[in-house]
């Protein structure tokens, strides 16, 4: 049956890349922190020495991510009124403070991690790991618990933000950790050890994050009208971003890459894998936010974005400013002396 | 009991003129490409089989209004009345409120920096007045009245006649009641417009 609409006001979409950078930034920071503290603070040996570079990285991109949704308010100088006012039925609410706290606890874990206090940075880093899990579980459920958007609505989302956050963490680590030798020459067995066991759990993480995407994706399609149209848009409108770059791209060449042995030994392979898994979770967070509100709710036409070009300056801006951060942070904290290189005094440290 | 505000639209007398979507905005200023009250046209079949409907859209002051739920600093909030309003000040626009509604009643003032949308003219109740697009209806299609009130217009009304509400399955409890509304027109035909309608 055909229908025509001769008079349709057009609807805009009105949340674009700066949120998706938001989920995607503040997602690298807690999958980051989750991965890096498991030697500090967890005491598995192969990954203490990953748990200094792994705070700076968490607490750089940790500054920028939220900066992304002070700039997409509409009164951005408004934004502290978030912190006065609390709507216990407002995910983004409890967002708000789970944010500063997971800012505090960060920040006063690395400072004792480079203190050298074990004691107060276990502590502290025991707090920053609960609260990098309720980082990805608000910004999932804040997606989840909205029912006008198909897409968006499934209470699997917290698990999904989770394990996607995890693949992006644990693949920059592996990055950062081959820059780091790039930079600074051979860094010994630490981060050959480290880099190997994260491989090993990278491939897993992807295997889960997959398979919770199958899962998804098959209830999406089976479900009832709306969830079926959106299931329809992303495997055919949507097709050459979701799927193929999205999900065979960021998820399925790296899992093939980390599971044949003779690629998955290859230093270039890995670090291939872990590139295009840290680009793919990007499109997972910016195919959910678009996407997901592509179907219109009233009306007949699908809703288009094209992020500005203030948008795109603003984040190119903010995702140098992260970087220098890191770097920044590497060079005047003693991170890199003594921790990956091979001549460190003893196999433990103060932490 | 209070008072209970509820809009009843009886499509069998809208003529399609849009005077409510023109009251509507020179009564609130609302900015040129948004509309608080706004009404769709839509024509669906195939000849000789085909049929022109109308739906006039406005917030639907929901009972239990998703907007007021999902806001982080309560600048979405509802009255005794049921009237769901916005205090544009408090509003920071974070959009939240427009992602969530499901009936896409919400937008950004572009002039004010906030979400806005129908407030059933709350100035002009308070004065004793009918909302603009009620006032103004040329085939009294807008019935405005407290549903508490079992002698109001809308009571007898609803009373009268079966009506629907647009996407009752989201538990929002929403208040804008159509008399004659056609299925079709309730929401939008998403497999026809994906092609994905086999």
């Amino acid at each position: 049956m055909k229908t025509v609409h001769f008079f349709a006001t057009e609807t805009t979409m009105y949340w674009g890349l700066m949120v998706a950078l938001y989920f995607y930034y503040t997602g690298l920071s807690a999958g980051v922190l989750l991965i890096s503290s498991l030697g500090s603070v967890f005491g598995i040996d192969t990954l203490r020495k990953a748990a200094k570079m792994g705070a700076v990285i968490a607490l750089s991109l940790l500054v920028i991510a939220p900066i992304h949704l002070i700039l997409d308010l509409e009164k951005p100088t408004r934004f502290i009124t978030l912190l006065g006012h609390f709507q216990a039925t407002s995910a983004m609410s409890w967002g708000a403070y789970i944010l500063v706290l997971y800012g505090i606890a960060l920040a006063m874990y690395t400072y004792n991690l480079f203190r050298g206090e074990p004691k107060n940075s276990k502590s502290f880093g025991i707090a920053a790991f609960v609260l990098a899990l309720a980082v990805e579980g608000y910004t999932g459920f804040l997606m989840g618990n909205i029912q006008s958007h198909a897409l968006w609505n499934t209470p699997l989302m917290p698990v999904i933000f989770l394990f996607s956050a995890l693949v992006s963490g644990t693949a920059f680590l592996i990055i950062a950790h081959s820059l780091l030798e790039k930079v600074l020459g051979n860094q010994g067995d630490n981060v050959k050890a480290a880099n190997s066991l994260l491989k090993n759990w990278l491939k897993w993480f992807i295997l889960v994050d997959g398979a919770l995407m199958v899962i998804y994706f098959i209830v999406l399609w089976s479900g009832h009208t709306d969830q079926y149209a959106t299931a329809y848009l992303l495997l055919h409108k949507e097709s050459f971003s979701f799927f193929w770059l999205e999900n065979v791209v960021g998820l399925l060449i790296p899992f093939l890459i980390l599971i044949y042995r003779p690629l998955a030994e290859k230093k270039a392979a890995t670090l291939l894998a872990s590139v295009l898994v840290v680009l793919g979770v990007f499109l997972m967070r910016y195919n959910l936010v678009v996407d997901g509100q592509r179907l219109p709710l009233a009306g007949n036409t699908l809703l288009e974005y094209h992020a500005s070009s203030a948008e795109v300056t603003a984040a190119l801006i903010l995702a140098l400013v992260g970087v220098a951060g890191i770097v920044l942070l590497l060079k005047v904290l003693p991170a890199n002396q003594g921790n990956f290189s091979g001549t460190s005094k003893s196999g433990k440290e103060a932490v | 009991m209070g008072q209970r505000y509820a809009m009843v639209i009886d499509l069998r007398k809208c003529v399609g003129c849009h005077a409510c979507s023109v009251a509507c905005k020179s009564e609130n200023n609302v900015p040129l490409g948004v509309f608080r009250a706004r009404v769709e046209e839509m024509e669906y079949g195939r000849f000789p089989n085909v049929a022109r409907h109308r739906l006039p859209r406005l917030c639907n002051h929901c009972e239990n209004p998703t907007c007021v739920n999902v806001c982080p600093v309560k600048a979405s909030y509802q009255l005794e009345d049921g009237t769901v309003l916005i205090d544009y000040d408090k509003c920071i626009g974070c959009k939240y409120c427009i992602a969530a509604c499901p009936y896409d009643a919400r937008f950004i003032n572009e002039e004010r920096h906030s979400a806005d949308k129908c407030t059933y003219c709350h100035h002009r109740l308070e004065a004793g007045l009918q909302p603009a697009c009620v006032n103004t209806c040329i085939g009294n299609a807008r019935i405005f009245g407290d549903l508490n009130d079992p002698k109001s217009a809308v009571s007898r009304l609803m009373a009268e006649f079966p009506t629907t509400v647009i996407k009752p399955e989201t538990n929002n409890r929403p208040h804008t009641y159509y008399i004659g509304a056609d299925d079709k027109a309730l929401r939008p035909n998403l497999l026809e417009l994906i092609g994905g309608d086999k």
